[in-house]
């Protein structure tokens, strides 16, 4: 269906029913239509069209969602040419938490489809949450959470019907943003922006399910800083399609005057996927006038916040513009909550007192949690959350004598090291073009068989000390069903642990791996193909665990150049020579005689893994009390906006301030009952944030000790 | 203060307009914190609508604040209802056990057809007049506490509904599973 990969954009139509045929007339949209059904040998009416719009709607008639009566206009459309076995649908989302009349059904009613369009033609409306079932053998999943509604995966064409619409964190928020309500989890925040990585799945799900049109409607559009949260409308008149995903965001967003790469969903697919070769563009691109998208400042530091999940659920629920005659929230203190943050924030395009009180907010709610996170990465690892991921690049692009050529990049370098004299920690290493190489050997007190046995070759880098997280997959075995070849993609905490404190990025390798079982040994040779946040340049390896008189010996060779933080970039410690050798030599001797403890661990039956895992249905069902304690959270917010409201000037919040100028610039502050509130408060959040975090611990991991 | 809110059931409107008219006690042992919704009274004069008298009991969380000033009689009150049968509206009024004449709180719920005849679009508005303002209790902390029983017994009402229609929809349910 994509021989012919092309972008279209319609600018001024006179109405956006006549812009959306005009779209589809010259996307060729029937034409490629018609030939997918000759090719399947089917009937019009047997074609099963499956229509994803975008339903993040919290008010009514709101530029936030795809218009119901487009959709609709093509349910019309395709009806008119006997395609009449139509379906719509989206899934549940985090704000099934907060706010009553989330169910799709309910949902889509309320916002304004009618469930038959205005010629009489019925259609069915799903949720994408529900009748779930295994994807088809015949591809190669790696998705985590492989289940996916029946009627996305058993639809014949898919059609992506996106709104065109800013993101506070994203820059942009088009069709692949859109595709995420392709899963069904109720609690996304969780499972797929912490637990998961949504650019990966978004990109994999693209794979393994082709959507066949882009529709983005952008008639109306929604720009400005807060894009999903508050009505900005755009009369931007214009209709954007394409038979390829990619390709229709990349040109909605050069739009919206956009880098297309500023959005980490876009920027991995179009890494991992590229545009098609030879597109053609129709139509007018040049950039919407005055079109406003997110400031640096807003979207660096929404993502900074977002990185906790339960802070990206709460401000998502409190900071959100919503009409609550359609929309009640659950709980009143939410009601109020979200009451006083929106009037201050609903406008930071606008007022530079509210945009600065924002990023504020969002730098200050990052860094408590980046304190957390660098706490528990130095004292408290098994209070991490574990990350499952894709693989995140596809094994097959590697041929077999990619795999097989390995042991022979590595085996000249472990000849290399084994000739290099021991420092005063017993390890053997020399740098080599930056990078560190060295070799670790251990003899284990542990029979060789006995240990080969709980402890496979296969398993022995994912095992390895600090890993939180990654994905494995085998890809050639040999005929005792022993995995020879697999691809693997490991997360470890920043290395050595404390550049946590300097802003260290987790380690994210991708790499294709070989293994050689001998009679007297096993060996797993490595070689890295990918760092998805470019944290390391080299991390190449081998793991041998050889028979040995006292036992199992075992061998690992290494060489590693991972990216250190700007701090440490600037410091240089290329200076300090002796300095610098002393903390690569602790560092190592200490990760690997741990990574030891963790294989002695899995001999002996134990998790050789570091972290806690999320509960893979956390938020699935009834109504979650929030992690990391949202009762102390709404108390920060709280004080934050008090304080906010307080000292905004006057002429903005049209009350009389904490701070008044009078008539000769004289700056008079307010005291009294003002300042005993806010120092209680501040004084209440101090005491009750450490019982927080443990619950917040406690909630994920279903440990009920933590929330004492 | 005025209040309107939606809710959507996902039973034809003929359905859901007869089980909220005929089976509200049932409905009422399925609402978690009411304690009990009690029919006291089914009227018909000649061929005008339909007036029921339910009497409610409900017993909601309440913040620490004024849980010490609640008084049992303030979380019960009479629902009176006229049912129109010709365009599925309810016109109703509440008769607060404790405040009486101070509280003068009344609306209307319409019930109208949704999901393409699949659901019903219930629509609940009404307003709430406290007549010289909320006296429940005097003194050092009258002004604080009275205004939090104000806006607590405010919010009862909107919650309570949703949470009617919640218990409805699980009736059905489990009548046509």
């Amino acid at each position: 269906m994509k021989e012919n990969p092309t972008a279209v954009v319609i600018s001024n139509a006179p109405t956006p029913e006549g812009g959306l045929e005009d779209l589809l007339n010259q996307l060729a949209f029937w034409e490629q239509l018609d030939a997918f059904r000759q090719k399947a040998d089917k009937a019009p009416a047997d074609v099963r069209v499956f229509i994803k719009p975008d339903m993040e709607f919290y008010e009514l008639d709101s530029p936030t969602g795809t218009d119901p009566g487009l959709v609709e206009h093509l349910i019309d459309l395709l009806a008119e040419r006997k395609y009449i076995n139509v379906l719509i649908g989206d899934s549940l989302d985090d704000a099934d938490h907060w706010l009553e009349n989330r169910d799709i059904l309910i949902l889509a009613d309320l916002v304004g489809y009618q469930f038959t369009t205005k010629k009489g033609n019925d259609y069915e409306i799903v949720n994408l949450s529900e009748n779930l079932i295994d994807p088809s053998a015949e591809k190669e999943w790696t998705l985590p959470d492989r289940r996916l509604s029946a009627d996305w995966l058993e639809a014949d064409i898919r059609i992506n019907f996106a709104k065109n619409k800013t993101h506070e964190e994203y820059g942009y928020a088009l069709g692949l943003y859109n595709l995420i309500g392709v899963f069904p989890k109720r609690a996304k925040s969780y499972h797929y922006f912490h637990r998961l990585s949504a650019p990966s799945l978004i990109t994999e799900l693209l794979s393994l399910t082709p959507v066949h049109f882009t529709l983005i409607d952008a008639w109306t559009s929604n720009h400005g800083s807060q894009g999903i949260r508050h009505r900005k409308v755009y009369d931007t008149r214009t209709l954007i399609g394409s038979n390829d995903a990619v390709l229709a965001d990349w040109v909605a967003a050069l739009k919206m005057g956009a880098d297309p790469s500023i959005s980490p969903v876009n920027n991995h697919a179009l890494k991992q996927r590229g545009l098609p070769a030879h597109y053609q563009l129709r139509g007018d691109l040049v950039p919407y006038e005055q079109w406003q998208l997110p400031a640096t400042h807003v979207r660096n530091s929404v993502a900074h916040r977002n990185q906790h999940p339960t802070l990206r659920h709460i401000t998502e629920m409190w900071l959100q513009q919503v009409d609550t005659d359609f929309f009640p929230f659950k709980r009143v203190a939410d009601a109020k909550v979200n009451q006083l943050t929106t009037s201050l924030f609903n406008q930071i395009d606008e007022q530079p007192f509210s945009y600065w009180g924002y990023v504020g907010l969002n730098y200050f709610l990052g860094n408590l949690h980046q304190l957390l996170e660098s706490w528990r990465t130095l004292y408290d690892k098994d209070r991490i959350f574990r990350r499952e991921t894709v693989l995140g690049f596809d094994p097959a692009t590697f041929r077999r004598a990619d795999f097989d050529a390995i042991p022979g990049y590595i085996e000249p370098l472990a000849q290399i090291v084994r000739f290099t004299p021991p420092d005063r920690n017993g390890l053997k290493w020399r740098y080599i073009d930056e990078s560190v190489l060295f070799e670790y050997r251990k003899i284990l007190p542990i029979p060789y068989e006995a240990f080969i046995d709980r402890v496979p070759i296969a398993e022995a880098v994912f095992m390895m000390y600090d890993n939180i997280g990654g994905k494995r997959q085998p890809i050639r075995y040999d005929r005792r069903k022993r995995i020879l070849h697999q691809a693997e993609r490991d997360l470890y905490l920043p290395q050595p642990n404390w550049m946590v404190f300097f802003g260290g990025k987790p380690i994210d390798v991708g790499k294709i791996e070989t293994i050689r079982y001998g009679k007297d040994s096993q060996e797993i040779f490595w070689r890295m193909v990918e760092s998805a946040n470019q944290s390391a340049r080299y991390d190449d390896g081998m793991v041998r665990f050889g028979r040995h008189d006292q036992g199992t010996e075992i061998v690992i060779v290494a060489r590693q150049h991972f990216e250190l933080p700007l701090f440490w970039k600037v410091v240089n410690m290329d200076f300090f020579p002796q300095v610098k050798d002393a903390l690569v030599s602790d560092a190592y001797v200490q990760f690997f005689s741990r990574t030891m403890a963790q294989y002695e661990a899995a001999y002996e039956g134990r998790s050789p893994y570091v972290g806690s895992d999320i509960k893979p249905d956390y938020g699935e069902s009834g109504d979650p009390d929030f992690p990391m304690g949202a009762e102390q959270m709404r108390k920060l917010l709280g004080l934050f906006a008090r304080a906010m409201q307080l000292i905004q000037p006057a002429e903005n919040s049209g009350k009389q301030g904490f701070v008044r100028t009078d008539e000769a610039g004289y700056h008079h502050f307010k005291s009294g009952q003002t300042d005993q509130e806010l120092t209680h408060s501040a004084r209440e959040i101090i005491r009750d944030f450490y019982r927080a975090m443990r619950k917040d611990w406690a909630y994920l991991s279903n440990d009920q000790s933590g929330q004492q | 203060m005025n209040f309107k809110t939606v809710s959507i059931i996902k039973y034809p409107v003929e359905v859901v307009w007869v089980t909220f008219r005929d089976r509200f006690e049932e409905i009422g042992e399925r609402v978690d914190n009411v304690a009990y919704i009690r029919e006291v009274d089914r009227t018909r004069s000649g061929d005008g609508p339909l007036q029921t008298n339910y009497e409610w009991k409900v017993d909601p969380p309440l913040p620490a604040l004024i849980k010490g000033y609640i008084k049992p009689e303030m979380l019960s009150w009479n629902d009176i209802a006229l049912w129109r049968e010709e365009d599925f509206q309810c016109h109703w009024h509440i008769v607060s056990h404790y405040f009486k004449d101070k509280m003068n709180c009344q609306g209307e719920t319409h019930f109208q057809s949704a999901m393409g005849g699949r659901g019903c679009r219930l629509t609940f508005q009404g307003d709430i007049v406290w007549k010289e303002g909320l006296s429940a209790i005097a003194g050092f902390m009258e002004g604080p506490v009275n205004r939090a029983i104000e806006q607590v017994l405010e919010n009862m009402i909107p919650k309570n509904f949703h949470k009617i229609t919640q218990a409805t929809s699980l009736l059905l349910a489990a009548e046509n599973s």
